[in-house]
């Protein structure tokens, strides 16, 4: 590598890390509109984790955790805070909360609860054991895109023994932390939302992953019944945002002057105010040039295999609402999504999209 | 139509040979004034080729042909064009930087020119046919259709009584497309005698008077537009065994399945010709891609495999297996295990007056970077004895120059020549151009073996039904971007010429 490709150079150049490319939408990326004309299965404001546990189907919502079934929603927990990440295990589930802490309903642990995690996004509950995933150590779920635009990475990730109570920290200096998944062998893989990839979680600040470059920003992670995974992408990187996480001093004073609703950052949903933050462009279309500004959300799903590699992907495109996907689970050859964006949780026929988009 | 007795220029058995292969064989062809005809046949029928001879860019190795009833040979095309045989290309051969008026006149320049009294006299003419075309703008601005209404205009002010149109409508958008053919009848009621080469059969049977099928460099059938359908065209043009199976996917055959990412392109730039292009290729399959001229394609290859340079500012990136790439000459790209085949193998390719073994062997030694001041002349016999046996390569032996094989050999001496440096990607630019129609499917199967072996490969042609038939996926490139990814399950021929034009 060149000495243009570093430093004060390369930023001038736009090379090496300053050159603001984003990986393109082709091969297991290529655009469908199958979450888009996905059927609805429930409508939920606020849905945002979706578990399985014993043949049921759980939906954390606000405060309250839903069993879904046959499209109906029935409560079955609620919690003093907004849940951030629901996990569930035979007769226990696990949730994540707002204020901090993990708790347990449910089960032989039922009322354990793990206090040292201030920002739980994601929980692997196995029979004795937690795995909890913590986006930053200073701020709430919900700041998620304040981590991002300080550039954080300051995520970690905590395995508590719960016959023992004992809890250990198996990796720090996670960029956001937010998808957890065990592999056959008892690997725990961990997805970086600011460094778009998957890793081990003994390598999460080394430079090998197991999946890296991918076009959005990966968050939960569940098993697919033919050993592979799903990935759920809540959003997608844009070349505006790639260059704005470049200038320091413009953060700065954008995080200090305007309101976080107008922050030039990704978003869950678009909301069709003029005073968002566009990224312009322009298309040469029959040799008239066309402007165009795509919107902040995109909703996304992307099927790995075995080895994490992308297989294929269900989209919801620019000109789509359902946006802001936070979990996709498989179950009894169905794939449930939510897109939280439109507050929806959508249900797929696996059988047929994968003879439709499957090469 | 409108024709007299007489044609106005006739081929009688003619031939052409390139190293001792015909290109055209025995062919006869006449043309009547105020008719249209069209030429067709497969990729290699030979019907650029008697175009060629018809318009003086290549002169017939046997046969004679006649011009109104007078035997000429054209040693130029500006012999023909003085005769009034007027060709149009389909790279158009006009100056883009200069005016449409200068182009109009030029090589026809008077000692003293006005440029006021250029613009009007061409806008006089422009007008007098029809031709909404503004004299005083400079070529490189008008799109494609309005650019072979300057080139017909060219023709027409030369007084052409024939004019040959290679793929008049390969680059026009449909409504340019009506709008050429309402030219096309213009001409032909002037009394022009039109001759033009089209893959779109539809075209051929709306507009021509009279359809000349070749094959394999043979005249197949001349017989009335009328007479004919889509069918028995079809039947004519690949009336062989050879043409299904090279052109068309064998039934159950699946596209193989994509294997890990190994090369990433993002915003790639060079200057106007490749802009902000972002793309993926796989390992164990065929990626292909298909554009017009100038799309943009070629040059996206040579800047990967180090050949040419993106711009120095912003110009993107380029990652293989996830790291970033930038390479200042081939041999660091072919190192890393990327090749790209050129599509100007006698420029590009080979050293012509050496001989297989010695470029074969070329291959491997640039591979390996040892730079050895001694060279193995038994390393040399062993890898070039390899190679020629496992691609088949006709020869009398590994000493024969390569500038005596035909095309389809000295094509196979280019993929040996790439493939002895055990690359990770190949990139093969136009891979079947130029070479005899046997060579083609022995060439079809290398590229699937490589694809099978887990090779990234790469096939950039400008003939779809290549496309279509080796691909496992097809990306279209219009405007020096790829601008649509089609599996090759769900492409047709109309929706990839749709996304290279629209």
């Amino acid at each position: 590598m060149s000495f243009l490709n570093f430093g004060p150079i390369a930023s001038y150049l736009g090379r090496g890390k300053a050159s603001i490319t984003i990986p393109t939408m082709d091969g297991a990326f290529r655009s469908n509109d199958l979450l888009e004309n996905a059927d609805l299965y429930v409508d939920q404001q606020g849905a945002d984790c979706l578990a399985i546990a014993d043949d049921h189907l759980f939906l954390s919502a606000g405060n309250q955790v839903f069993e879904l079934a046959d499209k109906a929603k029935e409560t079955i927990a609620t919690f003093d805070s907004e849940i951030t990440a629901l996990a569930a295990e035979g007769s226990s589930i696990a949730v994540g909360l707002a204020s901090g802490g993990v708790e347990i309903k449910g089960g032989s642990y039922e009322g354990h609860y793990l206090s040292d995690v201030k920002c739980p996004t994601a929980i692997l509950l196995q029979k004795n054991r937690m795995i909890v995933a913590e986006g930053a150590d200073h701020l709430a779920p919900g700041d998620w895109a304040r981590d991002l635009l300080e550039r954080g990475h300051s995520g970690q990730i905590i395995s508590v023994d719960l016959k023992t109570g004992k809890s250990e920290k198996l990796a720090n200096g996670a960029a956001w932390a937010s998808g957890l998944a065990e592999t056959s062998d008892g690997k725990i893989i961990v997805s970086q939302s600011w460094r778009h990839c998957l890793s081990n979680v003994d390598d999460l600040n080394k430079e090998k992953s197991l999946c890296h470059n991918l076009p959005g920003y990966p968050s939960r992670i569940s098993p697919a019944s033919d050993g592979g995974y799903w990935l759920a992408i809540f959003g997608m990187r844009t070349q505006l945002i790639e260059f704005i996480l470049r200038e320091k001093q413009f953060r700065k004073q954008m995080l200090k002057t305007v309101p976080p609703e107008y922050w030039v950052a990704p978003a869950l949903v678009s909301r069709e105010n003029f005073l968002d933050p566009m990224q312009q462009g322009a298309v040469k279309q029959l040799g008239i040039k066309k402007p165009w500004a795509p919107p902040r959300s995109y909703g996304l799903v992307v099927k790995l295999d075995t080895d994490f590699q992308p297989q294929y992907s269900l989209h919801s495109r620019v000109g789509g609402l359902r946006h802001g996907v936070t979990s996709a689970v498989e179950k009894d050859g169905m794939l449930y999504v939510v897109a939280r964006g439109a507050g929806q949780v959508l249900a797929l026929n696996l059988s047929a999209i994968e003879g439709d988009i499957v090469q | 139509m409108s024709q007299s007795n007489q044609p106005v220029i006739k081929i009688e058995s003619g031939s052409k040979t390139y190293q001792g292969i015909y290109a055209i064989k025995g062919v006869d062809f006449d043309l009547y004034p105020g008719e249209v005809h069209a030429i067709l046949g497969e990729n290699g029928a030979g019907k650029s080729t008697l175009t060629k001879a018809l318009a003086g860019v290549l002169e017939l190795t046997e046969g004679r042909m006649l011009l109104e009833d007078e035997v000429r040979s054209f040693k130029s095309p500006r012999e023909a064009l003085e005769a009034g045989i007027a060709m149009v290309f389909q790279e158009t051969s006009l100056v883009p930087t200069m005016t449409v008026a200068q182009n109009l006149y030029l090589g026809e320049e008077k000692f003293y020119n006005r440029l006021r009294g250029l613009y009007i006299s061409a806008q006089q003419f422009l007008q007098g046919l029809n031709f909404g075309v503004d004299p005083t703008v400079n070529v490189a601005t008008l799109g494609a259709a309005q650019k072979q209404m300057v080139e017909i205009a060219r023709a027409v002010l030369h007084k052409a009584k024939v004019i040959i149109f290679d793929e008049p409508t390969a680059t026009l958008t449909p409504e340019e497309k009506q709008h050429f053919f309402k030219l096309l009848n213009d001409l032909k009621s002037k009394g022009v005698g039109v001759v033009f080469i089209s893959h779109a059969l539809e075209e051929a049977l709306d507009h021509a008077d009279r359809i000349t099928i070749l094959r394999d460099g043979e005249h197949i059938l001349t017989e009335q537009s009328g007479n004919l359908d889509r069918d028995k065209i079809i039947q004519a043009m690949v009336g062989r065994e050879l043409s299904d199976k090279l052109y068309s996917k064998q039934a159950g055959v699946k596209s193989r399945p994509r294997g890990k990412k190994i090369l990433s392109v993002e915003n790639l730039s060079m200057q106007n010709v490749v802009k902000n292009n972002s793309f993926s290729i796989y390992a164990g399959q065929i990626t292909g891609i298909f554009g017009l001229i100038g799309s943009g394609r070629t040059e996206t290859a040579k800047i990967i495999s180090g050949v040419i340079k993106r711009d120095f500012f912003h110009g993107g990136e380029v990652y293989l297996d996830g790291k970033a790439v930038r390479y200042r000459v081939p041999e660091q790209a072919m190192r890393d295990g990327i090749v790209y085949v050129t599509e100007d193998r006698k420029i590009e390719g080979f050293f012509e007056t050496m001989s297989i073994g010695e470029n074969i062997y070329m291959g491997e030694l640039a591979a390996s970077g040892k730079g050895d001041a001694m060279l193995s002349s038994k390393r040399r016999k062993e890898v070039s004895a390899e190679w020629i046996k496992t691609l088949n390569i006709k020869a009398l032996n590994d000493d024969a120059r390569v500038v005596e094989l035909s095309g389809g050999n000295q094509q196979k001496v280019v993929i040996a020549k790439s493939l002895t440096q055990h690359p990770k990607v190949v990139i093969f630019d136009e891979p079947t151009r130029g070479v005899d129609v046997g060579a083609i499917q022995e060439i079809h199967e290398l590229l699937n073996g490589l694809a099978d072996q887990g090779l990234a490969v790469v096939v950039i042609a400008s003939y779809l039904p290549e496309i279509m038939n080796l691909s496992d996926r097809i990306l279209v490139t219009r405007q020096g971007r790829i601008v649509e990814e089609f599996k090759a399950s769900d492409a047709t021929e109309d929706k990839i010429m749709y996304a290279a034009i629209h």
